[in-house]
């Protein structure tokens, strides 16, 4: 499971966040919301490992992830976290399925074509795999952003508002996504967000103040 | 992985990638194409004056006289007697000498009367037929016989001067009876026939004719007043090349000596100053392609820094990252390099093929030399790691928080 316990993190004297205790087992979701200026996307990216808490513990299954340094904490990323970001960045000179081996190369060294275009299928995009990524609709780029966060079956998937940009209907279609995903991975899901839908049908909640 | 990573991100922009790599090649490929030639050239100059210490001939300018009377390249400087040449040949400080009368040519080859010495001195060896024995036959150089298509027993007419279009000497039959081999050498392209050949042809031809260019009259029909072109000597020991120069030059003030080794070293010294300007040139042009990477790296590195930290997140730990900056600059100037020595492949051939043209000049293997081509190979790798390096740092410093947050 994930747990934290007394994160802090100072930008400056001025600004600085206090998180409350966070905990989610692996298979289940947890919403993370709170106006701007919360610190929600700091405290994601604590969770990611692309900052450091000046204080405070981060346990991912046995890990004390806190503690790992360097290209240790670069390959524990790769391999058990993934982030969806709001804005998806992706490698531009290659494709869509190129795109998601590489994660898997950076994540695990291997590279397994077949399960990525599995994965590619299950998202409804395998058609648009030899694509580049800027041919694709923001839709589309989206569950390629998922894809790619699926594939190297990690422990914690991290999504920075992933609804915010869309309609209802696709907004409930890619929050059923990711929750069914971290199901049957077994993942432990964060969503950070201040879409009120999401907020609906969050079983597990914190809000940030 | 990260360098193919690289090289779809090289060409992912085919354009600025050509440009690159065009501008990179250009420099290697100045700097191939100029030692090949140089270097062919002066195996070519360096092996035909291989035991000459000395050309003896008419007054007029050194360099001529040798640029004559070994490459057959330049017109002759003028006649010298033959009995004053003769003098100097059989003079004990002399190993060997082989006389020369030439200025005739047939479809612009060069034919040189020499004596059986000749052929023997610059290692000529019989492909078919046999040596020449009596006037008007004629042995031909591997170039010749293949460029002219000549066979043995084949006649042909001869034409007076080096270009084709002189005035022939159309009565008289010149007969192939040999055949050489390749040597390498300038023999390769000259026709040789003995020397009473060349002074019979002139002692009935040759003098009728009215000079209007001023130009000697080859030969003269008496014994007494025979004339020679040139004659190409062998020291028999340090001592002559001491004393023979000055004992010449005080008795024999109408002939001239030229050594060689030191025309050849003048010719190769004026050559080098116009190859090393050029070859500066390049080297600019390879700084400038620095310049061209580094920039073309730069912009897109400030376009792809959230892919950068993107991979980061991923799993790519810093010197990951730092690998595909620096692979990207090492890839340009790898290509660059081997398109660069293609070209400068390509141009050598072209200057072969011009000098064959021109001088009927072939040119043998690629003498491409390896230990410069691993030292431009590893000059390239470094300006390729030269125009990468600052960015490929500053790709290992991204911040991936504040980076991915700030967009």
């Amino acid at each position: 499971m994930l747990a934290t316990k007394d994160l802090k993190f100072e930008y400056t004297p001025q600004v600085k966040f206090s998180f409350p205790d966070l905990a989610c087992n692996l298979g289940e979701s947890l919403v993370i919301c709170g106006d701007s200026g919360t610190g929600k996307t700091t405290l994601l990216h604590i969770l990611g490992g692309l900052i450091k808490p000046q204080s405070g513990k981060i346990l991912l299954s046995d890990t004390e992830v806190n503690l790992l340094e360097g290209s240790k904490f670069d390959k524990f990323r790769g391999k058990n976290i993934s982030i969806i970001f709001q804005k998806m960045h992706f490698i531009s000179s290659i494709s869509v399925l190129e795109n998601i081996l590489l994660a898997q190369l950076l994540g695990t060294e291997k590279k397994e074509k077949e399960k990525a275009i599995q994965i590619l299928e299950k998202l409804q995009i395998a058609d648009q795999k030899d694509k580049n990524i800027k041919e694709l609709s923001q839709g589309q780029q989206q569950r390629v952003a998922i894809a790619r966060a699926l594939i190297n079956q990690p422990s914690l998937i991290l999504a920075d508002e992933p609804t915010s940009s869309l309609d209802n209907k696709n907004a409930e279609i890619v929050e059923r996504l990711l929750r069914e995903s971290a199901q049957e991975m077994d993942a432990a899901l964060v969503m950070v967000t201040h879409d009120m839908r999401l907020k609906q049908n969050a079983k597990n909640l914190i809000e940030l103040v | 992985m990260i360098v193919w990573l690289a090289f779809k991100n090289i060409f992912h922009k085919p354009l600025s990638a050509l440009l690159n790599i065009i501008i990179f090649a250009t420099g290697i490929g100045i700097i191939t194409m100029l030692s090949l030639v140089q270097r062919q050239f002066e195996d070519k100059f360096e092996k035909n004056i291989e035991g000459i210490d000395m050309v003896m001939g008419a007054s007029g300018s050194p360099m001529q006289l040798i640029l004559s009377a070994i490459y057959h390249i330049d017109a002759p400087t003028g006649n010298i007697p033959l009995a004053e040449a003769e003098k100097w040949m059989r003079h004990p400080y002399i190993a060997s000498a082989v006389p020369l009368a030439y200025g005739d040519s047939y479809m612009s080859f060069p034919m040189v009367g020499s004596d059986s010495s000749y052929v023997k001195h610059f290692n000529g060896i019989l492909s078919e037929g046999k040596l020449n024995e009596s006037n008007y036959e004629v042995i031909v150089g591997s170039d010749v016989a293949n460029k002219l298509k000549l066979k043995l027993a084949d006649k042909f007419h001869s034409t007076h001067g080096l270009q084709e279009g002189g005035e022939g000497h159309d009565n008289i039959e010149w007969v192939v009876t040999g055949i050489l081999k390749p040597t390498g050498k300038a023999i390769d392209r000259i026709i040789v026939s003995n020397i009473e050949s060349v002074w019979d042809i002139h002692g009935e031809n040759g003098c009728t004719h009215d000079h209007e260019d001023g130009e000697e009259c080859h030969h003269h029909d008496h014994e007494e007043n025979k004339e020679i072109t040139a004659v190409l000597l062998k020291y028999r020991n340090p001592m002559a090349a001491m004393q023979l120069p000055r004992l010449i030059k005080e008795q024999s003030d109408n002939l001239q000596l030229a050594q060689p080794a030191i025309e050849i070293n003048r010719l190769f010294s004026l050559l080098g100053i116009g190859m090393d300007a050029i070859r500066y040139l390049a080297y600019f042009i390879m700084g400038l392609s620095a310049v061209s990477i580094f920039i073309s790296i730069y912009n897109t590195l400030k376009e792809r820094m959230f892919e950068l930290a993107m991979m980061r997140t991923l799993g790519a730990s810093k010197f990951k990252v730092l690998s595909l900056i620096l692979s990207e600059g090492l890839i340009y100037s790898l290509f660059g390099y081997f398109v660069g020595l293609l070209l400068g492949i390509m141009g050598y051939k072209m200057v072969a093929m011009l000098a064959e043209n021109e001088y009927q000049m072939s040119f043998g293997q690629l003498p491409l030399d390896i230990n410069q081509q691993i030292l431009l190979l590893a000059v390239s790798l470094f300006i390729g790691f030269l125009a990468a390096i600052f960015p490929a740092i500053k790709s290992y410093f991204i911040q991936i928080s504040t980076t991915l947050a700030h967009e």
